[in-house]
């Protein structure tokens, strides 16, 4: 305990030097601290504006084999409403949706690739919103059945207007070539890459184009969970479950692909099976490109932060020489009072500690102001980045486990950095340190 | 008396009608005639394939690669050989199942005899053998004229829901029965796409299509003199029907040659 306190005066004595220490360790705390907050708050704002847009965090398909091929079709969803319902998840929390993968937007001689979303505009108020569609655009959606919205990117590609018919060319859910002519109604001006891959259309209108059997029959049953943080122990739940009742298919091949620019949400048509079986995807799976960006972010900022460290380390390994010349005196006249080898190394490592952690909480400070200042900027909503945004706001989230390593690592190096003059002040002999005149 | 004159004037007429008209055409034999002179069951067979394509207000773009066809085991596999930005990207079909290889990312993903091949007019199932026979049958057949031939024209409706066209309209030859001319229609009965098929090549009691014009019918763009639709040429040359190993027909081998 007088080690400690010893150390905290140590470096009160020499206030400049010691902040200038500390400084240069918040700097790279700072820097590492508000990237990976930036990185983890950003893909979670992608995941759920990706899970606002395509309308939900947990995805059940059913999936039977027709002439050799794999198809998703929910005709009959009594049992898996059971197990859903079963999971304490409620009907507004429910959206079954259609949804024409890979879809060919045609208008004249150009054309573009879009998912088109099966929408029932009655009913799916959120996306309305999400899709920033003004109130009459709206009326109009809800009359016109072959209305579609598409994104200000494909209107580019397609150089249409709205009021301009074009052709959507996709297959049914059996696989066949099929088209039908939808007249825009609006064009959503987000243009980042996740919406610009997305069209909207009525869900009856696209039942047809699919082959759907009837108008309740629908591909994907949607679940909206409370929080992104509940998908994961929700699907945890879920698979035991529906395995109950329908085999599961395996995971795989699921996910946004950079190659195809769309989202992979396909059947694996080289899969044997009988019957039906049931599919499940979250959209975590589904993004999982993203977490690897993320880690990827987080990966980086920490070897940025150990090359800081190393830069830091040569300076608190400078000043700790230099600390142990100016105390040499002390340091004999404290081994002279009986003060054991060990403590006097003990006296430096802690010394490098509160330094560290000095740092480190400056640096955590520093960080929380630069996120502040920057999430008070408003972006817009309609920006080619608002799939970025949180209504137009960057979004940070410091994850405690990298505040964890941080605090580790920054500590670790500048103890390390400390050994060796600590080393050399804990070998000196009291009597030889009294005589030293530096 | 009478009466049994009357009943026999009526047979004999009806006996004369029914001598004095054409057998019928059996048209789903016609199907299943085209399908055997189109494939290569005992046989593999090779080509280089050039696809030109021609879009609307673009550049044309040209594309070659070698295919290879096991027919008896709905096999192929196609290597991309021009442009050079391609030039190694492979498919190789199994059954039903596609596979498409980019040296790029040197992984396969999933495709299906439905998609497009390298982004032209042509399908992956345009070098798949043919299965006409299986997957339709004929709704309606009549006779009439393409040019100079004498020909059947037959409207085809899928028997399966997975084929890939609900509809065909088949332009045969009466005499050889070659496809001059397909259309293809989607579920909604909207025309998708013209196949032209000239230049016919005999090679060993089988015909093979040396060019082939796709025409694709959804764009029509007025506002370019040239041409109105997009459209792709399809040349095989270098035709052979030459054993080819086992191993042509795996991934490990286009993984090695496209590498």
């Amino acid at each position: 305990m007088k080690i400690n306190s010893i150390a905290l005066r140590n470096l009160s004595r020499q206030k400049r030097r010691s902040i200038l220490l500390a400084t240069a360790i918040a700097f790279g705390v700072m820097i590492v601290t508000a990237v990976n907050a930036f990185s983890t708050g950003t893909i979670r704002i992608i995941k759920e504006n990706v899970a606002d847009l395509i309308g939900g965090h947990a995805f059940i398909f059913l999936e039977q084999r027709v002439d050799e091929k794999t198809i998703r079709l929910i005709e009959d969803e009594t049992k898996l409403l059971a197990v859903v319902k079963g999971l304490g998840i409620n009907d507004d929390q429910i959206t079954r949706t259609v949804q024409l993968q890979n879809g060919e937007l045609r208008f004249g001689s150009k054309e573009t690739n879009s998912n088109v979303i099966g929408v029932n505009w009655t009913q799916e108020k959120l996306i309305i919103d999400k899709l920033g569609v003004p109130g009459d655009v709206y009326e109009q959606l809800k009359k016109s059945p072959n209305a579609i919205v598409i994104s200000q990117k494909s209107a580019n590609v397609l150089k249409a207007k709205v009021g301009d018919s074009i052709l959507i060319k996709g297959r049914t859910v059996y696989g066949q070539q099929n088209v039908a002519e939808m007249t825009i109604a609006y064009i959503n001006s987000d243009t980042s890459d996740i919406s610009g891959m997305m069209s909207f259309a009525s869900r009856a209108e696209l039942n047809v184009l699919l082959n759907l059997p009837d108008e309740n029959s629908y591909n994907t049953m949607r679940i909206r969970l409370r929080s992104l943080d509940e998908t994961t122990p929700f699907v945890a739940r879920l698979k035991p479950a529906l395995a109950a009742v329908y085999p599961l298919a395996p995971d795989e091949g699921q996910g946004f692909s950079l190659d195809s620019n769309v989202f992979k949400m396909g059947s694996d048509d080289s899969a044997e099976f009988e019957g039906q079986r049931a599919k499940v995807t979250d959209i975590n799976s589904l993004l999982d490109f993203f977490n690897q960006i993320s880690g990827g972010l987080a990966l980086a900022s920490v070897v940025m932060l150990v090359f800081l460290l190393l830069i830091t380390m040569i300076g608190i390994y400078n000043t700790f020489r230099m600390i142990l010349y100016e105390r040499t005196q002390e340091i004999g006249t404290m081994r002279a009072l009986g003060m054991q080898r060990k403590q006097v190394g003990q006296l430096f490592r802690r010394e490098a500690l509160f330094l560290a952690l000095m740092g480190v909480f400056l640096g955590i400070i520093l960080a929380a102001i630069v996120m502040g200042v920057f999430s008070l900027f408003n972006f817009g909503t309609q920006s080619a980045f608002s799939v970025l945004l949180s209504n137009g706001h960057l979004s940070f989230r410091i994850d405690p486990l990298n505040v964890i390593v941080s605090i580790l690592l920054v500590s670790v190096f500048t103890v390390v950095a400390a050994l060796g003059p600590a080393r050399k002040a804990a070998r000196l002999k009291p009597a030889d340190a009294l005589r030293t005149n530096y | 008396m009478k009466k049994t004159i009357l009943t026999g004037l009526c047979a004999l007429s009806l006996v004369i009608a029914f001598s004095s008209q054409a057998p019928a055409v059996n048209y789903q034999q016609i199907l299943a005639k085209i399908d055997e002179l189109t494939n290569f069951d005992n046989t593999d067979f090779s080509a280089t394939i050039t696809i030109v394509d021609q879009k609307v207000a673009e550049a044309k773009s040209v594309t070659r690669a070698k295919m290879f066809r096991r027919d008896r085991l709905k096999k192929f596999t196609i290597i991309i050989d021009i442009p050079e930005v391609q030039r190694g990207q492979g498919y190789l079909r199994e059954g039903d199942n596609v596979w498409f290889y980019d040296p790029n990312t040197r992984e396969f993903s999933f495709s299906s005899l439905k998609e497009r091949f390298s982004d032209s007019g042509a399908n992956n199932d345009d070098f798949a053998s043919s299965s006409l026979a299986e997957d339709y049958k004929v709704a309606k057949g009549e006779e009439g004229t393409l040019g100079k031939n004498a020909i059947y024209i037959l409207t085809l409706e899928a028997t399966k829901k997975t084929a890939t066209y609900p509809m065909l309209r088949l332009f045969v030859t009466r005499d050889q029965f070659l496809i001059l001319k397909q259309e293809e229609y989607s579920l909604s009965k909207q025309l998708m796409r013209t196949s032209l098929f000239t230049d016919y090549q005999r090679v060993s009691g089988r015909f093979v299509p040396l060019k082939q014009l796709f025409i694709d019918n959804l764009t029509d763009d007025k506002s370019t003199p040239q041409i109105e639709a997009d459209q792709t040429q399809m040349t095989l040359a270098g035709v052979s029907l030459g054993k080819i190993p086992d191993e042509v027909f795996t991934k490990i081998y286009l993984e090695r040659v496209s590498n």
